[in-house]
This record gives structure tokens, sequence and C-alpha cells, in this order.
């Protein structure tokens, strides 16, 4: 009895290798990795750059390689192909492959400044339709071509798109992934904001080469899926803090009363918006609250005796408080672009308010009026508290 | 000599000298056994010692038996009975010749007189066994240091140091139709499961075996489930660990000849128990556990796991950790389920390698092989590093396991799930896990489920199953084991500092 189950079971067992097969198999060293994808927009439609380690050079034992981009042969493969569509632009790349093109482990998507001003949408249907892509690789915008971008040599790190994925990690507090982009895409009231990079070139010793690199510059606005402008310096920062995005944000200004510049390295800088509407005019309340410490000063300015900063405070409160609304101007009336998602704000709390006005927003956004009020507080002066290297019959006590 | 042994059961003569020619035909051709005969005596008051060289301890017999007979003899007295004469503490008679025969053959001295149809059987005790030393096979840093010996007496006896109470039983049997070996079933009258102790003794009378030589032979007639890669009873040389199965209300089986005694019914998780962890602080003992339970894991599946998310679920992985591992794979000739089987039957050679040689060469052996696995193999493009690291992993998990034959079971399996993992990746693992689960759970040990108190879940007993509470909360016994005597202690004895101390003033 018992042997014949034993039997049958092995016949079972036996019939199960015919039946199905190890189709889905595939061996690390059969997959090509895409870290980072580069799409730049030209005439025939767009330009698909992908940028996969080579596995084989990363060092590994049995390669004879290693070593990567400073020593001759890199470490990495850079391939761009143009086409209609960017699944086209795929295919091609693969025929031209000896290893599967895998995506799972995309990174990094860089748009180019074309691409980007021709539309987002497009680009990222791709990206979520299909499962291998993931939606939480870090999207950034380059000025000029992505490809160009991409093909940067970075010296730090081993694969230019760990460095491209550093730098868009670093910027915002919460760093634009595709599906935060896809969110504020599909928001009313909001509008994508994007990093953006530029290729800049070191500056190197006398016997030094000039080699390129790359450089975290701004903010990229977008208005709809449409790239409306490229932010640096305090605009950016500016759109930063209102976004309530600004990470370690650090504001250098001259001292009061003083003789040079002094830092404000804040810790915890927090943004709340309120809309208020009163017959027609709508008023956002932006309030920042922000908490720092003093990372540099040159100038002779020592804060008060019983060591508050009111003084310090209120310069920066007025600093703060100009450079939020410069850039906020900027973005109603120049780019016409809403990062921050003031729509999305007044939605939330004046829904009824905002069914009223939502298809003539873009035009009531430009008449928004932004009351900005900033309390920062600086707790402490760092490790020394009187500007070292200075007698004390020099310094200015306020 | 069967024959004698079983037709109808002859009789101790009268004339000493039918019995020393029944004897020496019983006996013939072995030269072991040593008959004794007066000297100097008139034949009606002869009488005839019979023993087997080696076995009895010929200077007590000596003392306590030869001594006194002669000097009874020289006096010129004949007595009628000389069992007053022997001063050996034990002595019975028989006229049963079957029973003397295995008396000889157990160890014992034999005298035979003329004119009595009895014949005397006198226990010198003796014979070379190897001491009471360490366990070689379960050590611990704290805890008793003895062992179980070869010497069945000396085992129960250890057991008897350990439990000085009359509810202890010992039932003896003889097994072996030629080794004639004793065996004891142990156990606490009013504790164990009444049940399961007539269930054992029912299943060791039906071993009809020639020979018993290890425990291991008794195991695979007792077990519940012969098709299971899963041990149903466990064995140990330590008499405290033997001692609390006991006292839990299970069984014990001391068999004569092997240090090591069996105990169920068993359940699951006492593969993870180490006698230390209830000897230790229970902190130690919980946190030990939790890593023996993780480290089961990793013995059982990383193999699987690696196999199966290398070929088929890259996006799983860190993308670092990926970029690393295909780095290492580059130019690896195997697909990776052959690599890794490569690499785990060439490790487990390594241990069984090690196990036999002597121990001399174990050492050179475990030298050669780190040498050949873990460089040369790696260098020479063979075998990926990440590989070497899984099963070295994989190894050192497999040692967590404190019962050296449920780590066995766990070694196997591994096999399984790799190669289910290799063909169908994480969907197989699942499968082949499912299947594990199931059969665990249909897994009985004298018919205690396998998986007691997790499933079926018993209130109470995850104290000892997923932590060891402290001491002083097992207050009860696992209903899973024994429904009878389930107090083992009154509950509320945690300590507490007294409630006025001196410090407060």
């Amino acid at each position: 009895m018992f042997r014949r189950e034993c039997k049958q079971a092995a016949v079972l067992v036996l019939c199960l290798p015919l039946l199905t097969g190890c189709w889905d198999r595939r061996e690390v060293n059969d997959v090509a990795f895409v870290s980072g994808t580069g799409i730049d927009k030209v005439k025939e439609g767009y330009r698909t750059t992908v940028l996969y380690p080579l596995a084989g050079q990363l060092g590994g034992v049995g390669s004879s390689g290693g070593g990567g981009g400073t020593s001759g042969s890199r470490s990495w493969h850079l391939d761009s192909v143009t086409g209609t569509s960017l699944k086209e632009t795929n295919n091609i790349q693969q025929q031209a492959m000896s290893r599967q093109l895998y995506f799972a482990h995309r990174r990094v998507l860089v748009i180019g400044e074309g691409a980007a001003r021709s539309g987002l949408a497009p680009i990222l249907d791709i990206v979520a339709r299909v499962p291998q892509n993931r939606m939480t690789g870090y999207i950034l915008v380059t000025k000029g071509d992505a490809r160009d971008f991409m093909d940067v040599d970075v010296e730090v790190e081993k694969i230019p798109t760990e460095m491209i994925r550093e730098l868009a990690l670093n910027y915002m507090r919460t760093p634009r992934t595709v599906k935060e982009t896809v969110h504020a895409l599909l928001s009313e009231g909001m509008d994508p904001a994007l990093p953006y990079c530029v290729v800049d070139r070191t500056k190197p010793g006398r016997s030094g080469q000039q080699k390129p690199m790359m450089k975290l510059e701004g903010l990229a606005v977008f208005r709809e899926d449409k790239l409306a402008g490229l932010l640096k310096g305090e605009e950016a920062q500016g759109v930063l803090w209102a976004m309530n995005e600004a990470k370690r944000p650090t504001i250098v200004l001259p001292a009061p009363g003083g003789t040079g510049m002094q830092a404000v390295q804040f810790a915890v800088a927090q943004t709340r918006i309120r809309p208020v509407v009163s017959g027609g005019k709508i008023t956002m309340r932006i309030d920042i609250r922000a908490r720092g410490s003093i990372a540099e000063n040159q100038s002779n300015y020592i804060s008060g005796k019983d060591y508050t900063h009111a003084k310090l405070e209120e310069t920066l409160n007025r600093k703060i408080k100009s450079m939020v609304e410069k850039s906020l101007k900027a973005l109603q009336t120049e780019y016409g672009s809403d990062p921050v998602g003031f729509g999305d704000i007044l939605y939330r709390s004046e829904p009824k308010v905002w069914r009223g006005i939502r298809d003539q927003w873009r035009e009531k956004y430009k008449e928004v009026e932004m009351a900005v009020s900033v309390h920062t507080q600086v707790q402490h002066t760092g490790t020394i508290v009187k500007p070292i290297g200075r007698k004390e019959r020099m310094m200015n006590h306020e | 000599m069967t024959s004698i042994r079983h037709t109808a059961k002859p009789r101790v003569s009268r004339e000493l000298d039918e019995n020393m020619t029944r004897l020496q035909v019983t006996f013939d051709r072995c030269a072991d056994v040593v008959f004794r005969m007066t000297e100097g005596v008139p034949a009606e008051h002869g009488y005839c010692l019979v023993y087997i060289s080696g076995i009895v301890d010929t200077a007590r017999l000596g003392e306590e038996v030869l001594r006194p007979l002669l000097a009874a003899a020289g006096s010129g007295e004949a007595a009628a009975d000389l069992a007053p004469l022997i001063t050996s503490a034990e002595l019975s008679r028989t006229s049963d010749y079957g029973s003397v025969v295995d008396a000889i053959l157990g160890g014992r001295a034999a005298v035979f007189c003329q004119g009595q149809e009895e014949a005397l059987l006198i226990s010198t005790g003796g014979g070379t066994r190897r001491s009471v030393q360490e366990p070689a096979t379960e050590a611990v840093v704290r805890g008793p240091r003895e062992g179980f010996t070869e010497d069945i007496h000396v085992n129960t006896a250890l057991i008897r140091f350990k439990i000085k109470s009359p509810d202890l039983k010992l039932e003896a049997f003889t097994l072996g139709e030629q080794t004639r070996t004793g065996v004891m079933l142990a156990y606490l009258e009013g504790t164990a499961d009444p049940e399961v102790i007539r269930e054992v003794k029912r299943r060791l009378e039906h071993i009809r075996i020639d020979g018993i030589l290890e425990s291991g032979y008794i195991e695979e007639f007792i077990e519940d489930e012969a098709f299971s890669p899963f041990p149903q009873l466990h064995y140990t040389e330590r008499p405290d660990t033997a001692a609390a199965q006991l006292l839990e209300g299970r069984f014990a089986v001391f068999v004569d000849g092997t240090p090591f005694v069996l105990m169920a019914p068993v359940t699951f998780w006492e593969m993870l128990q180490a006698s230390e962890d209830y000897y230790e602080r229970y902190f130690i003992g919980t946190l030990l556990r939790w890593l023996r339970l993780g480290f089961l894991f990793f013995a059982l599946f990383l193999p699987g796991i690696y196999v199966s998310v290398t070929t088929y679920h890259q996006d799983m992985l860190p993308t670092n950790l990926l970029l690393s591992i295909a780095a290492a794979r580059e130019s690896i000739p195997f697909p990776a389920l052959i690599e890794t089987l490569i690499m785990e039957v060439a490790f487990e050679a390594l241990r069984e390698a090690g196990i036999r040689l002597p121990k001399t060469l174990g050492q050179a052996v475990s030298i050669l092989g780190a040498l050949v696995i873990g460089q040369a193999a790696v260098q020479a493009g063979i075998v990926s590093a990440p590989i070497v690291i899984i099963v070295s992993l994989t190894g050192i998990a497999s040692f967590t396991i404190p019962r050296f034959n449920a780590a066995i079971s766990i070694r196997i399996l591994r096999f399984p799930i790799m190669i289910m993992g290799g063909l169908f990746g994480l969907f197989g693992m699942v499968i082949a896990t499912l299947w594990l689960a199931v059969h665990l759970c249909q897994l009985r040990s004298f018919g205690v489920p396998y998986l007691s108190g997790m499933a079926p879940y018993q209130k109470g007993e995850l104290g000892d199953i997923l932590v060891r509470v402290p001491w002083w909360r097992m207050s009860r016994r696992p209903l899973s084991i024994t429904g009878l005597n389930r107090k083992r202690m009154p509950a509320g004895q945690r300590p507490a500092p007294p409630p006025h101390s001196r410090s407060k003033g």
C-alpha cells in the first residue's frame, strides 16, 4: 500500500521538471542592471540614455579589471539611442546588448531640459506602466542634455548614477521620486518641482586639467507637466522654504552693526500655510518657524550679554521673509507655477471656495496675497561664544 | 544455546556432575567461562563455581565467596546450604537452568552444590567499563559535568542520585535474542501519562531482533512515523537532562552498552532547548533561544533564499548588494543553484570527514577544507565569494541547534528547499515550507502533536517555547506531555526585597 503511494508520488515529482521549466531563471551574470536613464527630446522623438555598471569592472574576485573610471577602462557603460517612443529606444538598445536590460534597480531618471519643456507626462507613462520600473527612483532635470550630464566621469563614486542619486537625495527634505512627481501632476492646484543639475567644470590647481563635474544648481519648477523655469540661488531657496522642503538651510547675512558676514544654520525649519478667504480675496498666511545655531561669525559683532540673539534673529526674519516673498512673486508672475501647492492647500481647507474658482485658478493664483511671517530662534553659538581671533576691546557688543 | 533456553524449561539437577556436564555442553568452546571445582572435599559435599572471566570482579568473588567456602571446607564441616556462608550483598537462588545460564552470561557467578536442586547466583559487579566522565556531545558552561556511561546500572544510579523518589519507576526488559541487552524504562509514576507508558511498553515488548547494540536500534522500532526526517525521540548523554524530562512527565529508555538515553514524547521546540537554558538566568536563556530560532531559519532557508533571489528576484535586493553579488558572480561558470549545491555538498562532506577521521587528522581536514573552499575555489573563479559566506553561515547556523539529531534533519531538509528555490524561485520555497508545515502539524511523538504548545495552542506553554520564563513562573508542567499532576510548584514565588528595607530610614 505504502509502496504504491510512494511510486505515485515519485512519478508526480518526476513529472514536475517536465511540466514547467526554469524559464524565468535569470542569472545575475546575464543581466545588465540599468542604474539610471536619461531622456532627451530630439527631432525624431526621444533619445534614451541608459547607464549600467559593468559588473566585471567592479572589482569582483576573478575579474582582472576593477578600479573604475580613474584608470582607463570605466566601470560603467553609457548607451544612447533615439527613437519615436521610449519603448522603441529600449528595444533598439536591447538589440545591441548581450545582456538583458533590467530596470528594477534604476535609481535615477534624468530628464533633459528639452524633454522637460515638452512635458513630463508622456515620459512617466512607461515608468508607471511596466512593473519592473520602480516608482521610488529619484527624478531630476538637467540644464542641457541628460546624456551629457550622465556622461560625466565622477571621481567620488564608482558610477555616475550613484552621485546623481546622492545629489537628489540631499537637496530636499523629501527627495523627489517618480511617485512624488506623479502625485504632484495628478493633484489639483499643485505643480511638480524637481532639483536641477548642471555640468560644471572643476577648477584645479595650476598643473591640473579642468574636468567636467556634476553640480546641483537649483530647482526646476513646472507648470502642469512642462518646465516653466530653472531657479537657482536664493530664488530656489525661497521656494524650498515655502514648500517646507529646505533641508538644514543656511542663511549667510551681514552681521547686525558688525563688520563682516555671519552664517546661521537651521536644524529645524517648519512652514505652515493657512489660507484666509475674505470676500473673494485669497490670502496665504505662511508661517515659518526655524531653530538653528551660528555656524560662522567673521564679524566683530557679539550677541547680547544675556546671550540672546534678538537682533540677529530679527535680521534673519527679515532676510528670510524677503527671500520667500521674492521667490513666490517670481513663481506667481514670471513662471506661473505652483510647486508649493497653494491650490491644493486651499482645496483642502476651503473646498467650497476651491470648487468655485478651480477653473480660473491659474489666473487667481497670480493675485493671491502672500503674507509671510518668519520666526527664527538662534539657540546657541556653536562651540565658541565670541568671534575667535579678535581682542576683547575690538568687540561690538550690541 | 537457544534450544536449551527455550525448550521444556530444564531444571537444575541434584547431581553436581550432571549439571557440570550440561553446562560444559552449553558453554562448549566458550573459553572465557571459568569452572572452579572444589578440591579436597568429599564428593558428596562438592560444589562448583561458574562465571565468565572479565565481566565479574574476581577479587571480590574470591573474598566473598571462595574464601568462606574454602574455610568451611577446611574445617571439615559440610554445610547443607552454602548460602549463609557467602558474604555477597546480592545473592539469589534459582532452580531454572535457563535462568542460570542467563545469569552467568549477565555477569553473575553461579554456585552449584552436590545434592541441591538450586543454583546460587552471586552478583559481585565488576567488568571494566568506562567511568563517569564529562559528556562529549553535550557540553555546558554551567551545569553538572557527569555523563552517562555504557553501564546501565551506573546510568540508572545517576538518575536515582537526582530523583530520590519512590515514584521513579524503572521497569526492566531484556531485548535481543543474542545480545540479551538490558533495557530499562524509567518514568515518574503519577506524573507521566499512563497511556503513553502503556504504549511504550507495548512497543518495546514487540521488538524481535537478534541484537541491540545502541539505543538507536530501539528508537527506530518505537517511533511513530518512520518516514519523517524529524526525530520523534530525543537522546541525551546528560543525567540532568534525562531527569528534567522525567520530571516533565516524559519517559526515558536506558539501554545497556550505550551512554545515550532515549526520551519521549518530544516536541519540535525541544530542538531549540539546551539544558543550560534552565541553569543560567532566564534573560540569557531567552536571548539564546531567540538566537537559535533565528539561526534555525538561516540553517533551513538561507541557501534557498540566496538561490531564488539571485536567479529570480533580483529586484528584491538592495542595489549595492546586488552589484556586489553581480561583480562576484561575473566569471562564475555555474548557475547559482549548481554552485550552491556544490558548495553545500562539499561542506557536508567536509564535516563528515572531520567527524569520522581520527582527531589528529580531523584538524588537517578542516584546515584543508577551509583552504580549498574558502580561498582557492573563489580565486580560481569556480565559485563566488558570496556563496562561501552563505554556506559557512548556514553551517554555523546548523551548529547552533543543540540537538544533534534535530540539526541533521534540518541539514537534510535544506537541500529540497534549495532545489525548490532554484527551480521555482520564492514560490517554490513557499510550497516547500507549506509542505514542511503540514508535515510538522501531523507528526506525533507517542501521540503528542509535534508542534504542541503552538499548534495546538496551549495557554501558558509559550512561556517555555518562545522565551524562557523565570523558574518561579513555570509553576505548571506542559499539558501537552501529560495531563496528570500538572502542578510543579505553588505559584507566586517571585522574589522581592523585604517590605521594610533597612536602607529606607
